[in-house]
């Protein structure tokens, strides 16, 4: 079961292909993250 | 994906922004980048947000979300929406292709 609207967002720093992203840098925007099963898929 | 990118502008000006995440090797994910076009572009490698990749230690970030498949060992396919207090809004994850991008502007403009 995914995690659900209400419950703060893990925190995280993973590395990018344009460099590494952590989610609380984002803090004040919204941020859609798309989970993906493999890159060469679509969607 | 492709939605996401044909999209971008539009998620910008709701001062949204995107990250992908799969559990593949960041090379992985560079060479996928790189063989993107732009629709009306000879241009390749332009993805305008973070590929990011969940390879190692494997899955953590995906099984923090609660999306990891742990049969497959991949991200299940699934889209959060979170605040700019770094609360979830809204969650959905889904077993073909997420949702064209208009339902989640629309959702982004409710919050």
């Amino acid at each position: 079961m995914a995690l659900q609207a209400g419950t703060p967002a893990p925190d995280f720093t993973l590395d990018a292909h344009s460099g590494a992203i952590k989610l609380s840098d984002l803090r004040g925007k919204t941020v859609v993250i798309g989970f993906h099963p493999a890159s060469f898929t679509g969607g | 994906m492709r939605g996401f990118r044909a999209n971008y502008e539009k998620f910008q000006d709701l001062n949204t922004e995107i990250v992908e995440i799969s559990c593949d090797p960041l090379p992985v994910q560079k060479a996928w980048v790189a063989s993107m076009k732009t629709e009306g572009s000879d241009e390749y490698g332009q993805v305008p947000f973070p590929v990011a990749s969940d390879f190692w230690p494997h899955g953590e970030v995906t099984k923090a979300f609660d999306v990891f498949n742990e049969e497959t060992g991949k991200a299940k396919r699934s889209v959060f929406i979170i605040d700019g207090e770094g609360m979830i809004r809204w969650s959905n994850v889904y077993t073909d292709s997420i949702p064209a991008s208009g339902e989640l502007l629309h959702e982004i403009e409710n919050l």
